[in-house]
């Protein structure tokens, strides 16, 4: 199991531009898999650190980008259900402080209806922050299903 | 900004935070208000009826007809109540102190974790435990001072005598052990799992309200002992992928056991909970796995050993024939 960014790239001769890099069989499986690896541990790394922060900004950042997609429309309870919050006074904050970073684009469709976006076009890391968090995060609400499958089962 | 009102505590912003933490530190400094009182009053007595025991003595002859010439003597069952119940009343008033649960954030904690599904409640009364207890000591203590155990024999009568001393050593002990280890807020997941809360509040650092201050401790049940290699194992591996913390309380640190152990804020109480939910579910899912790949790798290992040994023999044989 490789830990290191750096062992990865020196395993498979990444940065040697004379050689070139031949995959096939079990050596593509293997570099796929290290690479989901790594993938997974950063997104790991983003669940942890939105955690330490005294206030949910960050895991409403990783709400959203879960429930993007070019079809949905997201409004606040979407991502307080996917967070499995009881209540929605304790994202306020959150989505203020987000909403004056740039961070999240938020449309008043109706007094309670409010529209809730990833601002991509602003911030283009997102993207890929996105792309990432989609694959790799478990949300509150996952996990709490996760629980209670395991609790019904004798 | 308008919050509902559902619980006193609000972490939400730094307003919220600090009015938190100043109802927090307000519900502690009543508790050990409570407390001290609870405690001088302990010690009062204690005194009083040390400076007044030979009065007390007299007193002590409780008459059972008024015409009757027959008096009981209560000293010993007296003098043992008054002392196990002020002994226990003390411990528990210093575990009420160092437990930090204010009314607040227990009310606060019921509603994070009832809304995960589960149910915030005490684990165990030490309180009863003492009272089924130490009723027999009394019990027997009246039965000394009654007199009716009456021994002829010196050894039966030394034997007896250190049995009690056991006894009522034992009844005063191991509710306050107890008391120690087990008086814990709980929520029990399922059969044999279960995740215990220790909630950490600091009122020395006065200069700042902020959620630093505040902490919970979350421990898991026994998973298996220390030394269980393929326990060891798991767990490590469980830790390293849940960033669960080796190490929780002092007393769980020095525990034969392994356990999980969690550390929170009240702000991310039911991401941490469902963390250590998740990673008891893990447990509960390769242990018996890994126990297994264990027992079917040393099978094999032995399998080859008595393969290898047939095997020499079968050479021998064929040495020997041959020569």
């Amino acid at each position: 199991m490789i830990n290191l960014f750096q062992d990865f790239v020196k395993k498979y001769e990444l940065d040697d531009f004379k050689k070139k890099l031949e995959l096939n069989g079990t050596t593509k499986l293997d570099f796929y898999n290290e690479l989901n690896a790594f993938m997974e541990k950063i997104c790991r790394i983003f669940d942890k650190l939105t955690n330490i922060g005294s206030l949910r900004g960050g895991q409403v950042m990783m709400s959203v980008a879960k429930l993007t997609s070019p079809d949905a429309v997201i409004n606040k309870t979407d991502i307080k259900n996917n967070l499995n919050i009881d209540r929605l006074d304790k994202l306020w904050h959150a989505f203020e402080y987000l909403e004056k970073e740039n961070y999240i684009t938020i449309e008043q469709k109706t007094s309670k209806f409010h529209i809730v976006k990833l601002n991509e076009d602003g911030n283009p890391d997102l993207t890929l922050f996105r792309e990432i968090v989609q694959a790799y995060w478990e949300s509150p609400l996952e996990s709490s299903e996760k629980t209670k499958d395991w609790r019904s089962m004798e | 900004m308008k919050f509902n009102k559902e619980s006193n505590l609000n972490f939400e912003d730094e307003q919220g935070i600090s009015n938190s933490i100043r109802l927090l530190k307000s519900e502690f400094i009543v508790k050990a208000i409570k407390a001290t009182i609870y405690l001088s009053i302990i010690i009062v007595i204690c005194i009083g009826y040390i400076l007044l025991q030979p009065r007390l003595t007299f007193v002590n002859h409780i008459y059972i007809a008024n015409y009757s010439p027959y008096s009981i003597k209560l000293t010993l069952t007296v003098g043992w109540t008054l002392f196990s119940t002020s002994i226990f009343l003390i411990c528990y008033i210093i575990k009420y102190l160092q437990v930090k649960f204010t009314p607040s954030i227990i009310k606060y904690m019921k509603e994070e974790l009832n809304y995960l599904g589960y149910d915030f409640q005490k684990k165990y009364s030490s309180g009863l435990l003492f009272v089924l207890l130490n009723s027999l000591s009394i019990i027997l203590m009246t039965y000394i001072d009654l007199e009716v155990f009456v021994f002829n024999n010196a050894i039966q009568s030394i034997i007896f005598r250190n049995l009690i001393i056991g006894y009522l050593f034992f009844s005063l002990a191991l509710p306050i052990i107890w008391l120690g280890l087990n008086d814990k807020y709980v929520i029990k997941i399922k059969e044999n799992f279960y995740i215990l809360f220790d909630f950490h509040f600091s009122l020395r650092k006065r200069h700042s309200d902020t959620l630093a201050l505040l902490g919970i401790t979350l421990s898991s049940n026994r998973l298996c002992s220390r030394f269980n290699k393929p326990g060891k194992y798991v767990h490590t591996r469980i830790c390293q992928i849940r960033w669960l913390p080796r190490t929780g309380t002092k007393i769980k640190n020095y525990s034969p056991y392994l356990h999980f152990h969690e550390f929170s804020v009240p702000v991310n109480l039911q991401k941490q909970v469902l963390n250590v939910i998740l990673a008891l579910r893990e447990w509960d899912e390769n242990y018996e796995k890994e126990v297994n790949l264990i027992r079917y790798n040393l099978a094999l290992s032995q399998n080859y050993r008595d393969y290898l040994s047939i095997n020499q023999l079968n050479n021998l044989f064929m040495l020997l024939f041959r020569a």
